[in-house]
């Protein structure tokens, strides 16, 4: 693991991206530890007020991740109307046709790598390689929430409106983030998503 | 029960305490007062307990009471009380950005997960104060007032201190001290967000894309145009730009009070 500066109180971790999951939990458990963040390939370690960070710094550089593979993760289904705005553009710079794009979407399970971005934003792991674009060069300035949309090597759900550049395909009415509910978040990293089309 | 009555809402009016650490890993920041020593600092005015929330402000709020209130703010940093149909101005000290107004007993708005701090991206929090609205103040804390004046925070600190980042070996050699010896302009595009400044652009040398990591507030990040943003208690909890640099946790209030068009200078720690 390679343990890289964050100022007096941090260190990021670069930790091969199957293992970011297991890693994070298991350096949660630290007693100075009082916050990680995993993303793609690193998880972000935040130390508690008067933590030893040098000493806790060349402890994360050992520490055996947790083994998830075999645990118990919630499956969520997400139900997608495909009419989003750049549907048609993304199949043709996918050289797809529309039916193939909503086909090759809706036919992969997702694992939810990590939240990021805005509250109960998931970037969902998992999607068709066919379907991998770029971002759009000019991020929209708002995307209305439920958005289903992708980018990159993943698919996600817009929590809430925002401004963002991700590729939209489709909306769901599905309820992504509720600060009212425990946990607020539908998905949470870790969890499994599949996207089922709208009858 | 009395409240507070906003009659004017000011720009960028929020209620802030001191955020809602600890939700990082599903997409929430910490949020909070963004000049965090001045918000205790007029909290221990009206005999309040630190964790009391205040209504933040970069100016133009006018607020009155329904009864009798103790208000202290940051152009006024004394306990005073506020009589029925007294207008209080809110607005910043001189020279700084971001006013302040803490009233004894707190803001005693709905937390949302633990916090009374708006996260102004997403709204998450108490909705954002506009004319009209009524705010309840809390309990009495039951404590003596015991200062009718406190020193401000230190804001006389002329160089920020700024700590190595992660990614400071994706930019050319000598960057970081580039960052140190430049004269950098907080630029006029103002939020709770992020602080941009502007001056010779930074460079990278990996090109290459990089994929999201956290971000804590602090992080001086550098998009493609090479002017850095350090990132504010509302910042986005992952981000796909190079950190560079950290700034030291005691100068985020300094730096987030200075106004657009100033001068930022950093001092390279360790």
């Amino acid at each position: 693991m390679n343990v890289l500066p964050y100022g007096p109180r941090a260190w990021l971790v670069e930790v091969p991206d199957d293992r970011v999951a297991g890693y994070a939990g298991a350096v949660a458990r630290h007693a100075d530890v009082a916050e990680v963040v995993p993303a793609a390939r690193t998880v972000l370690v935040r130390l508690r007020a008067g933590a030893a960070t040098a000493e806790v710094g060349a402890w994360l550089a050992n520490v055996e991740p947790d083994d998830v593979a075999d645990r118990p993760a919630p499956a969520i289904d997400i139900v997608v109307t495909y009419d989003g705005v750049d549907l048609s553009d993304v199949a043709a710079a996918c050289g797809l046709g529309i039916d193939e794009v909503v086909a090759r979407h809706g036919a992969a399970t997702y694992r939810c790598a990590f939240c990021g971005f805005a509250p109960g934003f998931a970037y969902l792991a998992g999607l068709d390689p066919a379907l991998r674009l770029a971002r759009r060069a000019t991020p929209r300035t708002r995307v209305p929430a439920g958005s289903v949309a992708i980018a990159d090597v993943y698919a996600a759900v817009y929590p809430s409106a925002s401004p963002g550049g991700w590729h939209v395909i489709g909306r769901t009415d599905a309820t992504m983030w509720d600060a009212e509910r425990d946990p607020p978040a539908l998905v949470v990293p870790g969890a499994t998503v599949r996207f089922v089309a709208a009858r | 029960m009395t409240d507070v009555v906003v009659t004017a809402a000011g720009w960028a009016t929020t209620i802030q305490d001191g955020g809602r650490p600890g939700h990082g890993a599903v997409g929430v920041p910490a949020s909070g007062a963004l000049d965090e020593p001045l918000r205790q600092v007029l909290n221990r005015l009206v005999g309040n307990p630190g964790d009391a929330a205040v209504l933040e402000t970069l100016g133009g709020l006018q607020v009155t009471v329904t009864g009798p209130a103790v208000v202290a703010t940051s152009a006024e940093p004394a306990p005073r009380t506020v009589a029925v149909g007294e207008v209080v101005d809110v607005g910043p000290a001189d020279g700084e950005l971001w006013g302040y107004l803490a009233v004894r007993g707190g803001l005693a708005v709905a937390p949302v997960l633990g916090s009374r701090s708006t996260e102004t991206r997403s709204g998450l929090g108490p909705p954002v104060p506009v004319a009209g609205v009524h705010l309840p103040i809390g309990r009495d804390p039951a404590t003596p007032i015991v200062a009718d004046v406190a020193p401000r925070p230190d804001r006389t600190a002329d160089l920020i201190g700024v700590h190595v980042g992660p990614r400071a070996t994706w930019f050319e050699a000598g960057t970081l001290e580039q960052l140190a010896a430049s004269a950098w302009v907080v630029s006029s595009e103002v939020s709770r967000v992020g602080v941009r400044l502007d001056g010779p652009p930074l460079r990278r040398s990996v090109e290459r894309e990089l994929p999201s990591e956290g971000v804590l507030h602090g992080a001086v990040q550098v998009p493609p145009d090479g002017r850095p943003v350090v990132m504010l208690a509302d910042h986005p909890t992952t981000g796909g730009y190079p950190v560079l640099a950290v700034v030291d946790p005691p100068a985020l209030a300094v730096l987030a009070q200075r106004r657009p068009g100033t001068a930022v200078r950093f001092r390279l720690l360790q």
